[in-house]
């Protein structure tokens, strides 16, 4: 499924002019909501796809960004970034790691919304190990005043270092 | 007056992957008794873990009197020391991985998931460049 978001413009007259001719463009209207109701409505199947019209309309966007699963949680990326994550057991530095639960890919304007996936045929995105550091001392503390009971928790968490070395979205 | 110097951006990972770590300096004392497991660990396991990195450098020197200690040096000039007195070889192995897979970056609390340099994709929130809220 993809969606549309409302381009930004400097000034109130070039605004008018842009939501006059990026409503042809766009396949959902994000201004209007009826109709954005009726084109849902009509374009959503039981399996909702991205057809090869509105994945080209992505691919000809600049810069791209992806919210990846990893473990159960999101994590929004883009190219370059860095992703810390708690160490992961069975991975050894330099290992590239495929992201293939990819929630949410898009760019400035268009998203495709994975149900609940997007469909790898559309992204190659790939992450390196760089680095599996240890964290700072991290201290909890846990006090009831008046009740004698206090507690000092003290953890070094462990984690892994993802480079984001690649983020493409294919025709 | 001369150019200033111009330090790359560097993007460890994203082209090619350099591991950070340099060198290891192994220092031990034939006499003492903290350095027991330590001279375990250079006869047995060592040898293995040079040859399965050989991009770090093992250096190994008797240091007599004091503690055994394994110093790691890193690509951006700074080093780590793991003081392992009295520690078995499974431990020291333990504490050579740890220095292996680091940088040379100061131990830091991670505040967010993702450590990012590139601008937001989609732009920051404004209230003038934005559908007005409907009810």
């Amino acid at each position: 499924m993809l969606r549309s978001f409302t381009s930004r413009m400097v000034g109130a007259a070039q605004r008018t002019n842009s939501a006059v001719t990026a409503s042809a463009v766009r396949l959902f209207s994000a201004t209007s909501t009826a109709t954005q109701a009726t084109t849902s409505s009509t374009e959503s199947s039981s399996t909702p796809s991205t057809t090869p019209s509105e994945l080209s309309l992505l691919r000809n966007q600049l810069r791209y960004y992806a919210v990846a699963e990893i473990k159960s949680r999101p994590y929004l990326i883009t190219k370059n970034d860095i992703i810390v994550l708690d160490r992961l057991k069975d991975v050894k530095l330099g290992d590239v790691i495929e992201l293939n639960q990819i929630k949410e890919l898009g760019s400035k304007d268009y998203a495709i919304q994975g149900a609940p996936y997007v469909s790898s045929e559309y992204y190659s995105i790939k992450a390196t190990v760089i680095e599996q550091p240890k964290g700072k001392i991290v201290e909890t503390f846990k006090k009831k005043r008046r009740k004698h009971f206090q507690r000092r928790y003290h953890i070094k968490p462990l984690h892994t270092l993802l480079r984001v070395s690649e983020l493409e979205v294919k025709a | 007056m001369p150019a200033p110097m111009v330090h790359p951006v560097l993007k460890n990972g994203v082209g090619a992957f350099i591991p950070q770590c340099r060198r290891l300096v192994f220092h031990y004392c034939e006499r003492s008794g903290s350095s027991r497991g330590m001279i375990e660990y250079l006869k047995k396991d060592l040898i293995q873990f040079a040859k399965e990195h050989p991009h770090v450098e093992v250096i190994v020197t008797p240091r007599p009197s004091k503690h055994p200690v394994i110093r790691g040096l890193y690509l951006n000039g700074k080093d780590k020391v793991v003081c392992v007195r009295n520690m078995e070889p499974t431990d020291i192995a333990g504490k050579v991985a740890l220095l292996k897979e680091s940088s040379g970056n100061r131990m830091k609390v991670f505040k967010k998931p993702v450590i990012s340099t590139t601008e937001s994709v989609r732009g920051i929130w404004s209230p003038f460049h934005a559908a007005p809220h409907k009810i």
